[in-house]
């Protein structure tokens, strides 16, 4: 199984090789296509991260000591960074994730869409996800 | 008539290309762009002329404070005030309407209310609400009507069951494009007894803000607006209510006499201007007011209403898009919701081929969320120097990013 770094340098080539800026978005909209949709009764409020100027409900589950991403948002951009973080860290070993360095949309065009408020928010996604690595690694 | 072909030679900006696109700019009601003689104003007062005002017995200081005094004297003629006295310099429209609050607020009687409206922006709306909350005032909202326009009727009946001590209305909504009839509103509330305020930062470009005719008693607006530089912003009072305000600011300047005992304080529009004020920025000002008074405030107005109806015109054609309200004038924007796509997304796509549009609650979350029960939505905003032909290319981006995302939407259900 790759690491999550080494899916992330997949996913830096890929939107690279999508071309113009607006082609990689297309491609964030294709990742946001393949993410399946939370049921509106599993929306709860409780599970809203704070931060995000988009809404986005995020579950985080234990299955064998890794952890699976369970979350949604209402903008399709979000759902498509959604995506590529459950690629890059379902299933993965707690240590794996700690120490993976996000950063693919600094290193991209996708930069542009993401002002210091929404990169503020998917630092917060982030910071969820490897606070619950850090609890499993502990456990 | 404006030639816009040689008016967009003076906006150099606009020439470019974003990702590879000709750069449409259609955001105007968050910024105006500024054109080439507002920028060699303030290249040639830091290179010829700048030192710090008032205080310097010096040529440059004396230069620099000509040109300040110079530029209220222009801000006066601009918006018809009876004083330059009358105009305060501040860091923008926000800054205004918070010094009014602040200030005014102690001076209402005791019970009585103060009404806003839903239409306003955050800045002409939170700065009253705090205000109120902190000194036990009532705190009102005017409601509109089913196509976005002030309910008059229902303004007469608060008026009626309150004792108002002040109204305080946008002059052009951010989001809806709705002109108000000032004068109107002004003849209303002083029948009550009722001070009126007007945010005019979105009407300050293109309509006629004068004064003496909408008989309002105190006037916000922002230089950034109307092509001047950020940073620079006018509170207008009638000299005579100014005079019976206390300052809220204190620092260099303003002050009369500094004892330990106490403090007094020069007269306005100087108490209530503290510290080093925006000099160069006020000089920008009155470049862009040289500027757009040259090109005729008239032919602005006309040129302005004309492409903000051709927007709407165009943009309803777009399946599944709902124009937000139908005022009667509508001016200077034209907010939109498209079914099944999120704002961010739709801005955002549209960047990537050139088109500038803004997305959000637009400060303006009472009227989005509890007047119209809508989230985030889409505005654009054409300026004088926008063409019909910009505006096609724009609604064309959105159609086809419209597509785009609905389709994806669609793979992801």
């Amino acid at each position: 199984m790759a690491s999550p770094q080494q899916i992330q340098e997949r996913i830096i080539r890929e939107i690279e090789q999508t071309g113009d800026p607006f082609n990689q978005f297309e491609y964030l909209l294709t990742k946001a296509s393949q993410l399946d949709e939370m049921p509106e009764e599993r929306k709860h409020p409780d599970v809203l991260v704070k931060d995000c100027q988009s809404q986005v409900w995020l579950y985080l589950h234990n299955e064998g000591g890794r952890p699976i991403i369970e979350a949604d948002s209402d903008t399709l951009m979000i759902r498509g960074t959604i995506q590529i973080l459950k690629e890059m860290f379902d299933g993965q070993t707690p240590a794996d994730i700690i120490a993976c360095d996000v950063n693919y949309i600094q290193r991209t065009d996708l930069a542009y869409a993401f002002d210091s408020k929404r990169v503020a928010g998917q630092v917060a996604i982030v910071k969820r996800i490897k606070d619950f690595a850090q609890t499993l690694s502990t456990t | 008539m404006l030639r816009i072909n040689e008016i967009r030679k003076d906006f150099p900006i606009l020439d470019q290309e974003v990702f590879g696109r000709r750069l449409v700019y259609l955001d105007n009601a968050a910024t105006m762009q500024m054109p080439e003689p507002v920028l060699q104003s303030i290249v040639r007062h830091y290179r010829n002329d700048n030192a710090n005002v008032h205080r310097g017995i010096h040529a440059l200081s004396e230069r620099s404070t000509r040109a300040l005094e110079g530029a209220r004297e222009r801000v006066r003629t601009y918006i018809n005030a009876r004083s330059s006295d009358e105009i305060v310099f501040t860091s923008g429209t926000t800054a205004s309407l918070n010094m009014s609050a602040s200030a005014m607020v102690d001076t209402f009687r005791p019970g009585s209310a103060v009404l806003t409206t839903m239409m306003e922006h955050h800045a002409n709306f939170v700065p009253w609400q705090q205000a109120c909350k902190r000194s036990g005032h009532t705190f009102l909202a005017i409601p509109l009507d089913k196509n976005g326009d002030l309910d008059l009727r229902a303004f007469e009946a608060l008026l009626s069951e309150n004792d108002v001590a002040l109204v305080a209305v946008t002059h052009v909504s951010n989001v809806l494009g709705t002109v108000n009839p000032i004068s109107r509103i002004t003849e209303l509330a002083h029948k009550h007894n009722a001070l009126v305020v007007v945010d005019a930062a979105q009407s300050i470009r293109h309509e006629i803000v004068d004064v003496q005719a909408m008989d309002c008693d105190f006037l916000a607006f922002s230089g950034h607006k109307m092509g001047a530089p950020t940073g620079i912003g006018v509170l207008y009072g009638k000299l005579e209510l100014l005079e019976k305000l206390e300052p809220v600011q204190f620092g260099g300047e303003m002050v009369d006499e500094v004892r330990v005992a106490g403090s007094t304080f020069a007269s306005p529009p100087l108490c209530f201007e503290p510290g080093t004020p925006n000099y160069v920025g006020a000089i920008g000002l009155a470049a862009a007011m040289d500027y757009l008074e040259a090109l005729g405030l008239a032919d602005i107005q006309s040129r302005e209403r004309q492409l903000v109806r051709y927007a709407e015109d165009v943009l309803e054609e777009i399946p599944g898009l709902h124009v937000i309200g139908s005022p009667v004038t509508r001016a200077g924007c034209v907010s939109f919701a498209v079914d099944g796509v999120h704002p961010f997304d739709l801005a955002t796509m549209v960047d990537k081929i050139g088109i500038a549009l803004r997305s959000g609650n637009q400060c303006a979350q009472p009227l989005l969320y509890e007047a119209y029960g809508i989230g985030n939505i889409t505005r654009m905003s054409p300026a004088f120097y926008n063409t019909y032909d910009e505006i096609d290319v724009a609604v064309s981006a959105l159609k086809r990013v419209i597509d785009l995302l609905r389709s994806s939407s669609i793979r992801s259900q």
